[in-house]
């Protein structure tokens, strides 16, 4: 369909071409997933009732509970209940301070392990089975194939937090059309992809995370021009400071799991009816001898939280510093994020802008339904022609002699980019190297995240400092790096070992995903067929349309290459050899590269003559 | 992609450029070849697009900036950016550093700012005139240096504010 889509922009397709895509919101209280029907972006609702995925995951003896039925467990089985774990994704231990969750969890060297009833699970598996959630409520309501997801992740991941989102998508067998930032779908929900121009900020205040986003809108090209945040601010710590509020309340010291998860639950009651109340009296008898009774107003809240408050005006002030705007520059202020329904919230932000705020969609679900709507966009449903640019939101260095960090690509570049750095050898003969990628704004290589180590292999043998290696880090429009490296003189192609700093590698993916399928080695087997067979149909079609129409822009040999590689790809396809079929659409996609490589530049130039041609009318 | 960064966008090879245009047209060339047209694609398109689309922000990144601009322009007709800087504009620059560190309040900061904007902006007229007039590129090398530290110069004084008010 993208094919059809360069030659004929702005043509809709048809409307039994319509294509299913979801929209995901994974969230660190509370999880959403989205599609759009009709034209209209909805959410898609558990059994029809709660639109609102809790984001916690009971482990039990047998079985897996996902949202609300596992949140009913929180208080009683504090240990296997695992909420908020989006905070752990992309984490080691030692970057959790002193946490106070009732789990356990454990150093796993590259990740955090959280021991459950079913052995330890990293954060990845735990978002993995809220995804699965997600999926199967979607299914329920879509019953045509669902061609992947939109998920958002918070404008701040970096690309360890990026990558394991993705890897927890594919462990929930979701094919992910994007990931994109929450403040981006937000900003689509309230449909400001459509305005003319303006700058906007988006203020993210959700349960667990934090972000600030500016973006800038001028004739369909979306920006995020600038983004702050905390990882670790949210509702969460509004939460917990009426927690140590109450704490102080009584004379009880809440050591005991169960009481403190009760009193944590009422800490929340009492923040939640703090939103329309101005005064609110608690009462409550943890037993016969625990009691509280007290009362809280909007005034002693907004004093409690006052360093919270602090932070998020922080942050606003630096984003408007980096993106070079002042107060009077901004168009609007869009609220996301189920805690800034709080009225200490909605009062500092308009203190702040003075101006009115944008709220009346729900901001639980305002993210989802942007995910959904750009889903949309994505798998070409609608003729929308609003490009979405987004940005790194952390720079990228290497580290270099003394652990003095080299920046290669510096913070709010627009993405895609990629940066090459040369590199020599220091010894005669060496034939490889390590180079340490860290994320971070820091001149110290211990002040940054490590996000990789990669060892170059196989550089042909030369004497000291004759050897010239290419390494080009690219990030892609997911905000994801990949490091590729050539030796110059030789024009060898340096191979990659990645040792990621976080997470799990590929390899620990793969077996998570073997072991995942509980279908017979038979059905296993039949399933991955039929989906190669699906592909490389799919990719023929693609191929011969794309010949069909611009077969004149190739020579003859170039023609005569694919078209060699078309007929041994539909050859394969008669016989049911998996592994042929996928060495048959590798080679086609070789034998297209060049090709699709004069297509785009002939796209570019047909864009800038449709332009002429306009401004000739004019 | 043999063409430079001008003739990507379309225009004249020089260094004042039709801001508008070049901001037109990097749209219209992204719009057409940004990954996000492509999810359906071929995995050759999913990679041709991401190539073509990452250079096509490397050139817009760097005609946007007009200190790139020039480096750029420099670049294309081989001239080297290497330059010994004269020690009449050491010293200035000394002065200037030290009228930084001295000044404690906005007031002064902005005064400043102002100051080196002005002088900031006189020396892009000069190396517009010696570029795309004269074509004396040799000559812009050492204006560039002072382009440089002014540039700096500025976003000091600017991080100095910003730090003042965060207080």
């Amino acid at each position: 369909m993208a094919l059809l889509q360069i030659s004929e922009p702005g043509k809709g397709t048809l409307p039994h071409e319509h294509r299913n895509a979801i929209g995901i919101d994974l969230g660190t209280t509370n999880s959403l997933v989205a599609t759009v029907q009709s034209g209209v972006a909805k959410i898609l609702s558990h059994e029809n009732q709660n639109n609102l995925i809790p984001s916690v995951v009971q482990y039990q003896t047998n079985t897996i509970l996902v949202g609300e039925a596992a949140k009913l467990n929180q208080d009683d089985d504090p240990v296997n209940t695992i909420a908020s774990v989006k905070r752990l994704m992309g984490k080691r231990f030692s970057d959790i301070a002193t946490h106070t969750s009732s789990n356990n969890l454990s150093d796993e060297k590259s990740y955090i392990g959280i021991a459950t009833k079913q052995g330890t699970k990293s954060a990845v598996e735990v978002s993995a089975e809220i995804l699965k959630k997600l999926k199967t409520i979607a299914e329920q309501h879509i019953k045509d194939d669902i061609l992947g997801a939109v998920i958002t992740v918070p404008a701040y991941f970096d690309d360890a937090q990026r990558q394991a989102t993705k890897d927890a998508a594919k462990l929930a067998g979701i094919n992910v059309l994007r990931l994109i930032n929450e403040p981006t779908a937000a900003a689509i929900a309230y449909g400001l992809d459509k305005k003319v121009e303006g700058n906007y900020v988006v203020f993210d205040l959700g349960g667990g995370t934090f972000d600030i986003s500016i973006l800038r809108l001028s004739k369909g090209l979306f920006e995020v021009i600038a983004t702050h945040g905390d990882t670790q601010l949210g509702g969460d710590d509004f939460d917990e400071v009426i927690f140590q509020w109450l704490m102080k309340q009584s004379t009880h010291d809440f050591q005991d799991p169960q009481l403190k998860q009760k009193l944590k639950t009422l800490s929340k009651n009492i923040k939640e009816k703090l939103t329309d109340n101005e005064i609110v009296s608690v009462e409550h008898s943890f037993n016969s001898s625990v009691n509280i009774k007290t009362k809280i107003d909007q005034k002693l809240f907004a004093d409690l939280s006052q360093h919270l408050i602090k932070k998020t005006i922080d942050a606003t002030k630096r984003a408007l510093k980096d993106a070079n705007l002042t107060i009077q520059d901004i168009d609007g202020i869009v609220m996301v994020g189920g805690s800034t329904r709080m009225p200490v919230i909605q009062k500092i932000m308009w203190d702040f802008f003075k101006q009115d705020l944008l709220n009346d969609i729900n901001p639980d679900e305002v993210v989802a339904l942007g995910a959904a709507q750009q889903a949309n966009m994505l798998v070409g449903n609608s003729n929308d022609e609003h490009l979405l640019l987004d940005v790194i939101p952390l720079s990228l260095g290497i580290e270099t002699m003394g652990e003095i960090v080299e920046r290669i690509i510096p913070r709010n570049s627009t993405l895609p980019i990629a940066m090459a750095q040369e590199f020599t050898t220091y010894k005669d003969g060496q034939n490889a190297m390590m180079i340490h990628v860290v994320q971070g704004e820091r001149d110290l290589v211990s002040d940054c995240r490590s996000l990789a180590k990669f060892s170059l292999k196989g550089i042909p043998p030369m004497v000291a400092g004759a050897a010239k290696i290419r390494v080009t880090f690219q990030v892609d429009t997911d905000g994801l790096l990949s490091v590729s490296a050539q030796e110059l003189s030789t024009g060898v192609q340096a191979s990659i070992e990645v040792k990621p700093s976080y997470g799990l590698d590929s390899n620990q993916i793969k077996t998570m995903l073997e072991s995942s399928f509980q279908l017979a080695d038979e059905d296993k087997e039949n399933r991955a067929l039929a989906e190669v067979k699906v592909e490389a149909t799919q990719m023929q079609e693609m191929v011969e349309r794309a010949l069909q129409q611009d077969q004149n822009i190739l020579d003859e040999p170039e023609i005569k290459k694919i078209n060699k590689a078309l007929d041994q790809l539909k050859k394969s396809l008669k016989n049911n050899d998996r592994n042929l079929i996928h060495e048959q659409i590798d080679q086609l996609n070789n034998a297209t590269q060049y090709f699709a490589q004069l297509r785009m530049d002939r796209s570019i130039k047909n864009a800038l003559t449709g332009r002429d041609i306009k401004d000739m009318k004019l | 992609m043999t063409q430079n960064f001008f003739e990507i966008f379309q225009l004249p090879i020089q260094f004042n450029i039709n801001e508008k245009k070049l901001d037109e047209n990097y749209r219209l060339i992204l719009k057409s070849i940004h990954p996000d047209r492509f999810v359906n694609a071929t995995d050759a398109e999913k990679t041709q697009s991401l190539l073509k689309s990452t250079q096509i922000n490397d050139a817009y990144k760097v005609l946007k900036n007009p200190i790139e601009r020039i480096e750029y322009l420099l670049k294309i007709n081989n001239i080297s950016p290497n330059v010994t800087l004269d020690n009449n504009f050491l010293m200035q620059q000394m002065e200037m550093e030290e009228k930084l560190e001295g000044q404690s309040n906005i007031e002064q900061l902005t005064k400043f700012l102002n100051e080196i904007t002005k002088n900031l902006n006189e020396k892009f007229q000069q190396v517009k005139q010696q570029l795309d007039e004269e074509r004396n590129y040799a000559a812009v090398v050492s204006e560039l240096a002072k382009i440089k530290f002014l540039a700096k110069l500025n976003q000091k004084i600017k991080d100095k504010s910003f730090s003042l008010m965060e207080d």
